[in-house]
């Protein structure tokens, strides 16, 4: 027992030793290695928009002094001047920095973003550099504690296509080249970029309506119709001070996309989403007249301007924010699946191999609009399943056979076979009141397991559908 | 007088011992050619030879002071805790040596990687402080450990200049480690016959194998020597003993008659 004491007593003092001596060579380096890569980032910054380094940045100098960025822990919020650099902290999980670059004459090039992402091979730090068009100037890994080899392919053969992309529609690569942690977290600091980018647009964007915001919360995301979500949006304190719904409607012009904000009641304007430089001068004649609109009660807004080529759309636009901004939680719940849904029957159940039941919903003239089926496949029967499961679906068919909208309600399989049904879902069926079977056959793609599950229950929905009518 | 003889040829003695024990680990019992230790850093970081030196550098730090600190405290260590107490202690100075080359060679350090903290786990470093520094006094520790390390260094530096060499036609320094003067020692101008395939780990591995091929070589041509040294030897030796014989023989009959 004695002996064992010992043994353990042993290993303790050399472990005690072993730490004094990491923390004392620690608190020797950590400024250095602090300072080296504060002072390979500047470096990075300089090179990515090719600035004159300025005189005094020099191996030797010390950059906090010359730069006096970044205390210890956590950063200065308020904007520090360095040299042409402006870096502050975000307030988000995912970017950890932004840094605004200008020139020495004052003129702003674009923002650097700083992603750290750690992966299952440890840090990988990435750089997402845009110009003031929010197009990508370059992506740039700063640092990584990956596999040197691994990380160099990645850094030499793959980031170079991400150049000149808009950051709000980037492609990424294929599967192969995505296979590797490194390349993951690329596209993780990519996406978290793009992210930030929308956020601090339509934040300035709410404020146009609400001066006071300082955050905002999607609450709901709507399938069908023109507007695509409610946005709630609050004051420093978290107070609520209204609703923004987001809303695009291709006309024979454009595709417009606006922003109607309406709160407790009242409305509070319609806008042009996109910054005023790029939308049309047309639209933005044409929204000049719905000002007079501002601050009306809902009930008061008439949206029957007609003299110019945009006024239908913005009055189609307006008047169904209005109606979202009015229904109940029972009517959007129904409106996912056919947008004039007023009232549906009981669930009633079906004989079917695939199909298990159907509901019938009616508009507000209690006229039939169509059916919603529900429906099981399981995948794990066929031959190539390498991943199967049960898979709930939900088709919403028009009456004349066509589809409104398609809901996978849950699925047994792999999370990435789920992600790439759902949108698969998103690009094929959603407002897709315009395709037919045959179209769809053609356009949505069975190479997998679940897209396979998917369209078997499509198909025997649509089907049932055919055989109703013709009863 | 024949006390102070025997003392001095005592110390003569011991310094042929300790030079002995510095040289066999460069080339005679060369880590990486010869015992095969130590083959993970050999191809992922020798993809240059100024890596390659760096990492001998670091591998150096770490087996001369964990050999050291081994041999200080081999006799307070029970023989059942003897791996997690050497770990431990390599361990701490690969740890130190991370943080010191993260601050002092940040470009060597980010070129490296990963393969830093993996010096932990490097056989040969354990393989020293299990078999040499736990039973040898703290002197001959050091020494052995500067020597092995110097020759895993060399071995490290052959085979990343040669893939280096190889792969750009050109041998630079100053990249990576916080040298006084950057530039190139070798610029041959064979940008023609570049072969990049020796910058990735199947050209880390033909080179590998090229030198052990060479090392083997080597070794089997000073067995052949030897062998061929000692057969003359005893031929000669057979010879001698024959003449003796038949001397003896000649001897006898002479005497006789």
């Amino acid at each position: 027992m004695l002996d064992k004491l010992r043994m353990a007593l042993i290993l303790c003092i050399i472990g005690a030793a072993s730490g004094l001596g990491i923390v004392a060579v620690n608190s020797f380096t950590e400024d250095i290695i602090e300072q080296n890569r504060i002072r390979e980032e500047l470096e990075i910054y300089f090179d990515l928009y090719g600035l004159e380094k300025p005189a005094s940045f020099d191996r030797d100098d010390e950059p906090r002094d010359i730069y006096c960025r970044w205390e210890a822990a956590g950063y200065d919020s308020e904007r520090n001047r360095i040299g042409e650099i402006h870096t502050y902290c975000v307030d988000d999980d995912r970017v950890h920095e932004r840094a605004e670059i200008f020139d020495k004459e004052g003129n702003f090039l674009g923002k650097v973003f700083r992603v750290d992402h750690t992966n299952t091979y440890g840090l990988v730090v990435t750089l997402v550099a845009l110009d003031a068009e929010n197009e990508i100037v370059e992506v740039r890994i700063a640092r990584h504690e990956n596999t040197p080899n691994y990380a160099r392919r990645i850094i030499d053969n793959h980031l170079e296509p991400f150049q000149g992309q808009d950051i709000n529609d980037v492609s990424f690569y294929d599967g192969r080249t995505g296979a590797t942690s490194t390349y993951g977290s690329i596209i993780h600091a990519v996406n978290a970029t793009a992210d930030n980018v929308v956020d601090d647009r339509a934040l300035t964007d709410y404020r146009v309506f609400y001066p006071e915001a300082e955050s905002y919360e999607r609450v709901f995301d709507y399938t069908l119709g023109c507007i695509d979500a409610r946005i709630a949006v609050y004051d420093g304190d978290d107070e609520l001070l209204g609703h923004v719904y987001p809303a695009r409607y291709a006309n024979d012009h454009e595709e417009i996309a606006l922003n109607i904000a309406i709160s407790e009641g009242i409305f509070k304007g319609v806008r042009a989403a996109r910054p005023d430089d790029r939308a049309s001068e047309e639209l933005l004649q044409a929204l000049e007249k719905y000002e007079e609109l501002d601050g009306s009660p809902i009930g008061e807004v008439e949206v029957d301007f007609d003299e110019t080529a945009y006024d239908p759309s913005i009055n189609r636009l307006v008047t169904q924010a209005i109606i979202r901004c009015q229904e109940s939680d029972h009517e959007r719940e129904m409106r996912e699946f056919f947008l004039w849904s007023h009232e549906q029957d009981e669930t009633a159940d079906i004989d079917h191999d695939i199909l298990q039941s159907y509901q019938a919903h009616y508009d507000e003239e209690n006229d039939l609009i169509g059916h919603v089926y529900y429906g099981e496949y399981d995948t794990s029967d066929l031959t190539d399943a390498y991943d199967g499961g049960i898979m709930e679906v939900a088709v919403a068919v028009f009456t004349d056979g066509t589809i409104s909208s398609v809901h996978l309600l849950s699925s047994e399989e792999s999370d990435f076979a789920v992600r790439t049904l759902e949108e698969n879902i998103r690009v094929f069926f959603t407002r897709s009141e315009d395709m037919d079977e045959d179209e769809l056959a053609d356009a949505f793609s069975g190479s997998t397991t679940s897209a396979t599950g998917l369209n078997a229950i499509v198909e025997a929905a649509l089907d049932y559908e055919d055989a109703r009518e013709g009863d | 007088m024949a006390q102070k003889q025997t003392a001095k040829k005592g110390k003569r003695k011991k310094d042929l011992h300790a030079l002995a024990v510095f040289t066999r680990g460069i080339i005679r019992e060369n880590s990486l050619f010869v015992l095969l230790l130590g083959m993970c850093p050999a191809l992922a970081v020798t993809s240059s030879l100024e890596t390659g030196f760096g990492m001998g550098l670091l591998v150096i730090f770490v087996l001369t002071l964990s050999n050291i600190v081994v041999s200080l405290i081999r006799k307070a260590i029970p023989e059942e805790i003897r791996i997690p107490a050497y770990i431990v202690v390599i361990a701490t100075f690969v740890t130190i040596v991370g943080l010191l080359t993260e601050a002092f060679a940040p470009a060597l350090h980010e070129s490296l990687g990963i393969f830093i903290p993996l010096i932990v786990v490097n056989c040969l470093i354990m393989e020293r402080a299990n078999n040499f520094a736990s039973k040898n006094n703290v002197v001959l520790s050091a020494i052995d450990g500067i020597g092995v390390a110097l020759g895993f260094m060399l071995a490290l530096m052959l085979i990343g200049g040669t893939r280096e060499f190889l792969a750009t036609g050109a041998l630079a320094y100053g990249v990576y480690l916080p040298l006084p003067l950057e530039g190139s020692i070798i610029n041959a101008g064979l940008t023609l016959f570049q072969m990049e395939v020796f910058v990735g780990p199947a050209g880390g591995f033909i080179v590998i194998g090229f030198w052990l091929a060479v090392f083997k070589a080597f070794e089997l041509y000073n067995k052949r020597k030897k062998k061929e040294a000692r057969d003359r030897w005893i031929e000669k030796k057979k010879k001698e003993a024959a003449e003796r014989k038949r001397r003896k023989a000649m001897e006898s009959a002479g005497g006789s008659a």
